[in-house]
């Protein structure tokens, strides 16, 4: 909201004054109100404890539609409508256009009672379960799966330890999945310092306070997050589309949800700090998870300007898994911004639905 | 860094102003981010996470004994007790779940059945023929049952009679 020309006439001075009062009325709305998202039209076919499992109603007749049904796993520290940010934003109501029966599991925000709650549990408890109710609803027993972050990891694992139940495509978006280089970024450096315990946390908090991961997150980039972010939208005030498309992100951005104490413990002590799963050591539940045994058909997407999961921690699994059809695929973008940003539609999206698309009929 | 705005004016000292700002901006970003990947910073960070935790927990402890003996003292429900009841619930939950799984299983074995024996089994003569066959089987057999061995010896070969 600046000047872009000095007025010169009392006529500019007060459309000049009226363009202010206009924008800063934007200013005040965007500010003060969540913007509206998830708006592609679902239904809630199965819950447990805070996890949801969401069906996208099909807008595609059944006989042009694809046989095998998308099920898809978001992070657990943020909410999954990034996926769904809005109309014409949107990765689902991408799909669901393309023609794919498409499922999203939501974990929900986990209270104190959930701080118990692992990966043990969450790959080998719920996502069974949810897994079956897509069977069942689509009717099929293959099915894709997509994880973006650290759903990428629930549904590696998931992948490493249920190969023949009807996983056919494995689909992982910025998989932070190898951390033996300790420099390869902020988060690793942070939690491998001698003096970061998260065990202390826990025990302070019960969960790992969203604020403090949203905290972790945005230190890695300070001025572009705390500064330059509310600068382009001070800049593009009189730009609808942006200021839209800036107020959908800075809702999802500030939806912070905790991290169950237990997930905590394991992600930063058994992966960020002893490296287990790419190195075959890592055990859920009493199983070994053995990448070799993931044999979907992999692709694997990786966001070049990635700050949180460095290409470098997600590259490695290539060699890892048996998977006989396997591709990796890098895009410029960062971390979110790969998959929600204004490059995503005409790039990553059309790209992802190609390769899904090959292999779901 | 910023998306610049549609129109701008060459003469205008807020365009030159805003080329200034950003070009700021950018290198004071690059010195940002070398400066939170350092080890120094980590060591800060971790130090000062370190300091508060072990400052605050004395008090949060204070602040959570107190509360403990208030709720109590007013017969309320403390933290301890709402989890234990979420637990609960979520067990409850998870057995629901495994009787829904049960009774997928077993609606899916009912369908499973060939289309053929439903048709049968719903022309009731065709049902009450079979009940009257299996009546007769169980009656022969009680009948047997309650003679006397030498009875049922002797009824045997009168039978054998018979067929003859």
């Amino acid at each position: 909201m600046a000047f872009s020309s000095i007025p010169m006439t009392p006529t500019e001075l007060q459309s000049e004054l009226q363009r202010i009062e206009q924008e800063t009325r934007t200013l005040v709305r965007v500010s003060t109100n969540k913007a509206n998202v998830a708006q592609t039209p679902k239904e809630v076919i199965w819950t447990l404890n805070k996890a949801k499992l969401y069906h996208y109603i099909p807008v595609v007749p059944a006989e042009k539609r694809h046989k095998i049904p998308l099920f898809l796993v978001f992070a657990l520290m943020n909410k999954p409508y990034i996926l769904d940010l809005r109309p014409g934003n949107s990765f689902i109501e991408y799909m669901v256009k393309q023609g794919y029966d498409v499922y999203l599991l939501d974990w929900g925000a986990p209270g104190l009672e959930d701080k118990d709650l692992n990966f043990d549990n969450y790959v080998l408890d719920y996502m069974p379960r949810a897994i079956r109710k897509v069977k069942a609803i689509s009717g099929s027993d293959e099915f894709s799966m997509l994880g973006w972050c650290i759903g990428a990891i629930l549904t590696t694992i998931y992948a490493a330890l249920r190969p023949d139940n009807g996983l056919k495509n494995l689909i992982l978006l910025t998989a932070p999945l190898d951390f033996t280089d300790k420099k390869a970024g902020g988060f690793v450096r942070w939690v491998n310092d001698q003096n970061y315990d998260p065990d202390k946390i826990i025990a302070a908090f019960g969960n790992m306070p969203g604020q403090m991961i949203d905290y972790g997150a945005k230190a890695l980039k300070p001025v572009e997050n705390y500064i330059g972010s509310y600068l382009t939208l001070w800049d593009n005030l009189s730009n609808p589309r942006i200021v839209e498309s800036w107020h959908a992100m800075n809702t999802w951005v500030t939806d912070l949800i905790d991290m169950t104490g237990a997930t905590y413990r394991q992600l930063i002590k058994e992966l960020y700090q002893e490296n287990r799963l790419i190195q075959g050591t890592l055990i859920i539940r009493g199983e070994r998870v053995d990448l070799s045994r993931i044999r979907a058909n992999l692709l694997n997407v990786i966001a070049l300007a990635d700050h949180i999961s460095p290409p470098c921690q997600s590259e490695s699994i290539m060699t890892k898994v048996s998977s006989e059809d396997q591709l990796l695929m890098k895009v410029k973008g960062g971390h979110i911004g790969m998959m929600a940003g204004s490059g995503a539609l005409k790039y990553t999206w059309p790209h992802i639905e190609e390769w899904l698309g090959a292999r779901s009929d | 860094m910023n998306q610049q705005p549609d129109i701008t004016n060459p003469f205008d000292p807020m365009a030159t102003w805003r080329a200034a700002r950003d070009a700021s901006l950018e290198s004071w970003s690059k010195m940002m981010i070398e400066f939170v990947n350092s080890e120094a910073y980590s060591q800060a960070t971790s130090q000062w996470l370190d300091t508060y935790l072990a400052y605050s927990q004395p008090f949060q402890r204070a602040i959570d004994t107190t509360m403990t003996q208030v709720l109590t003292g007013l017969n309320m429900p403390i933290r301890a007790d709402v989890t234990i009841l979420a637990e609960r619930l979520t067990n409850i939950e998870v057995r629901l779940d495994d009787l829904d799984v049960r009774l997928d299983d077993i609606q899916r074995a009912i369908q499973a059945l060939p289309a053929s024996q439903p048709a049968a089994d719903t022309n009731i003569e065709v049902r009450l023929d079979k009940l009257d066959a299996r009546l007769d089987d169980i009656q022969r057999a009680v009948k047997v049952k309650a003679l006397p061995a030498s009875k049922r010896a002797a009824d045997t070969s009168a039978k054998a009679k018979e067929v003859k």
